[in-house]
């Protein structure tokens, strides 16, 4: 998410007020948002549920996919309205800050160049006594469930990694006759996890993983939703 | 009678044994109940020469298919990336301030598209060197970058590439996987005595706590002592001295001037008045050490001329550098009776090109691959072997002793000997008879377990200047608009690439901090 991001002060940003995200029309640039395996059921009926690697760390991550390549979001160019908005962009423009050396210790951003950030409309952050309004406090918890739902991803992705339940998938994608070629994309693995042991297999039932990963897996189909999106696109 | 082969004794550690127990115990399916038991004696009180330290890029296809992973490799090994041998003034200075210097790289040229070597030798790229014309690599190596980005795969790369290794830890790491994942069982003791029987085989080692351990193969992996095929097999041993003069080594482990400086992605090989310095870069520490011959030099001479290596490398403090004797040359046989030799009891030639560990694994692969079934296969099978491991020995010491032998240094007895013809071996003089007037050929290396080929050749041939003459042989290749495509292609490759790829030591440190992904 485009930066820059800032710790929310009430001596700063008293008067401000927020708008709650709605579409993404704000990320144009932006092809993929990061989702928790909480959310894979619900993102996945609308948007290719997908892991990528990590640029500069190789770590997974799972995101969904709003264009065919980088720099592509379709939905924003579309101005189309998804049925579900990732939690990373519900909390937007506000984010966890990571403090220096200590750890689980977070102080809240705000980015306030977005165009959610008004004086005018929107829901008040803090009181004219300068306390937290109670949409902030919701907007907070929103963020620090968000940060748990990650940390339980990360544990997923890494459960996922020791079953070698993940591997590489280029996709090809046709768009009015034009071939695209999608790299970079590793998906679950569902050969194997049908080989997967009794034990094994329970463990991720017990768990309750089993929906995230049906669903990834169907959620492949919303690639061709999205060639045809963007094939609309361009014929409009 | 001919016997099933149900078990090998493996003697001495180090990283040569503990390979070979890898090899052996993958290969045999020694981790389960029907596999072949492979055991190594070990002892504690000997120690390894552990200063290998160098590899090839069968290294990296042997440790993933030996099933380690990379990521603990580079973590526990104090591992960096290799992707070059860089070798300084093994030519003289191209001019007064200017040191001769080329790369010898692990990215081969793309012959099957273009060899574009007769049209760099006509003068199409100008001053380019060699290897800048015929790979991106040499530019990643100068410009400090690793070989693959974080988001590749264990084992995978942009470009192809080995490692710089801390040798004892590895021989740890190799203990480990060995024992708790392939089956090896592994005895601390002291070989005392090895028996034989009146074949010629042996029977027997005799241990200090063990009593007397058998098996139906033995392993000599005890190091330049060859304890096994020398003492008690009686194969003698063939000197190559007269080739390679290089017998001595000073070898001393230097610190980082500061823990940022950046790490070559390369082996840095510098040529003195009587050998060569090495120069490696570990992530933790430097290992460097001045291979050079006795009969040119003395040993104090020696150290004075690594320390004013090391001076000029801003390597401050006393310098107590490791005197190792070398024996250089392989012996008669590998395999005798029941008796294979492996490691530094095998063979060794000055580690110019890393080819001690090269042709360690590399016969260990050989041997794990050709194992006997029963005893009445083994004397084919050790003809067999004797025969390839014997040839892969005598191409090892011809690649080496072309780097001398084509060099115009003249400074030293040791250049001057080293240029005689009476110390080259006829093989690379008839090959260079050849390849003054005549492109090298894949021809030219017809045996397929050649373990350095013709590109290694080009990349040693071409950058020391070797003038192969085609002036009146331009017909022959009409393709220099194609050849000029793939020159600009290599330039602008390289340029893409460099804003992709860390600097090595980057890329090491996020290597050890997040791990790689196996997929």
């Amino acid at each position: 998410m485009s930066l820059p991001v800032v710790p929310l002060h009430k001596d700063v940003h008293g008067a401000l007020k927020l708008n709650a995200s709605r579409n993404l029309n704000e990320f144009a640039s932006q092809h993929m948002f990061p989702v928790s395996v909480h959310e894979f059921v619900r993102a996945g009926a609308e948007f290719p549920v997908v892991f990528v690697k990590d640029a500069a760390s190789g770590q997974f991550r799972s995101v969904a996919l709003a264009g065919l390549m980088p720099n592509e979001n379709i939905y924003a160019v579309a101005n189309v309205l998804p049925t579900y908005l990732p939690l990373a962009v519900q909390n937007y423009p506000m984010v966890l800050i990571a403090e220096a050396n200590v750890e689980n210790q977070f102080a809240i951003g705000i980015n306030t160049n977005s165009p959610l950030v008004q004086t005018e409309s929107g829901e008040a952050l803090f009181t004219e006594t300068g306390e937290e309004t109670t949409y902030l406090q919701q907007r907070k918890q929103l963020l620090i469930r968000s940060y748990e739902q990650l940390q339980i991803t990360d544990a997923f992705i890494q459960l996922l990694q020791q079953l070698d339940l993940l591997m590489a998938q280029s996709f090809t994608v046709e768009v009015n006759g034009e071939v695209a070629n999608i790299n970079g994309i590793y998906i679950i693995n569902e050969q194997k996890l049908n080989e997967l042991s009794v034990e094994q297999f329970e463990d991720l039932r017990r768990r309750g993983f089993l929906p995230s990963i049906y669903s990834q897996l169907t959620s492949l189909h919303q690639l061709s939703r999205l060639a045809s999106l963007k094939a609309n696109l361009r014929q409009e | 009678m001919s016997q099933p082969i149900r078990n090998v004794l493996i003697v001495g550690g180090g990283t040569a044994g503990w390979l070979a127990a890898c090899h052996l115990a993958k290969k045999l399916s020694s981790n389960s109940a029907q596999g072949i038991a492979v055991t190594l004696i070990e002892s504690p009180k000997i120690p390894t020469i552990g200063v290998g330290e160098g590899t090839v890029p069968a290294m990296r296809q042997s440790l993933q298919y030996l099933g380690i992973s990379e990521t603990e490799f580079v973590r526990e090994c104090d591992v960096t990336f290799k992707q070059s041998i860089k070798f300084v003034d093994w030519c003289k200075p191209l001019s007064a301030n200017s040191q001769h210097s080329y790369h010898h790289l692990f990215d081969y040229p793309d012959l099957a598209s273009l060899d574009i070597t007769p049209y760099w030798l006509q003068g199409l790229a100008g001053d380019l060197p060699y290897a800048d014309a015929v790979s991106v690599q040499s530019r990643l190596c100068d410009a400090g970058l690793g070989p693959k980005n974080m988001t590749h795969a264990e084992y995978a790369g942009i470009t192809n590439y080995a490692y710089h290794l801390d040798a004892a830890k590895f021989a740890l790491l190799l203990t480990r996987h060995a024992t708790t994942k392939l089956g090896v069982k592994h005895i601390k003791d002291l070989v005392e005595q090895v028996l034989c029987d009146q074949d010629g085989n042996i029977s027997g080692v005799v241990t200090a706590e063990n009593g007397v351990l058998t098996a139906d193969v033995y392993i000599d992996c005890t190091g330049f002592r060859a304890l096994l095929i020398g003492d008690a097999c009686q194969v003698p041993f063939i000197s190559k001295s007269d080739v390679l003069f290089a017998d001595s080594a000073l070898a001393v482990q230097v610190p980082y001037a500061d823990v940022n400086q950046a790490i070559p992605c390369f082996t840095v090989s510098t040529a003195q008045e009587a050998g060569w310095i090495w120069d490696i870069g570990l992530s933790t520490r430097r290992g460097t050490g001045y291979v050079y011959s006795s009969r040119h030099t003395s040993d104090e001479r020696a150290e004075q001329v690594l320390t004013q290596y090391l001076r000029g490398t801003q390597v401050t403090g006393s310098i107590e550098a490791r005197k190792i004797e070398m024996q250089i040359g392989y012996r008669e046989k590998f395999w005798h009776g029941n008796c294979i030799a492996l490691g530094l009891s095998q063979g060794f030639v000055e580690p110019l090109e890393a080819t001690g560990l090269l042709v360690y694994d590399a016969t260990a692969r050989m041997l794990a691959e050709q194992f006997p079934s029963h005893t009445a296969l083994m004397p084919a099978l050790a003809q067999r072997f004797n025969q390839r491991v014997r040839l892969a020995w005598d191409r090892v010491i011809d690649f080496i002793k072309l780097h001398y032998f084509i060099s115009n240094r003249d400074d030293s007895q040791f250049w001057l000997d080293n240029r005689d013809v009476a110390g080259c071996p006829t093989s690379l003089l008839d090959n260079l008879a050849v390849w003054r007037q005549q492109l090298p050929s894949a021809y030219d290396f017809h045996s397929k377990l050649e373990i350095f080929n013709l590109e290694n050749y080009l990349y040693v041939l071409y950058g020391m200047q070797f003038p192969t003459d085609l002036t009146d042989q331009q017909f022959r290749f009409p393709d220099s608009a194609k050849a000029k495509q793939m020159l600009a292609f290599y330039q602008h490759k390289a340029q893409q690439l460099q804003a992709q790829l860390l600097p090595h030591r980057e890329l090491i440190a996020r290597i050890k901090h997040y791990g790689l992904s196996k997929i």
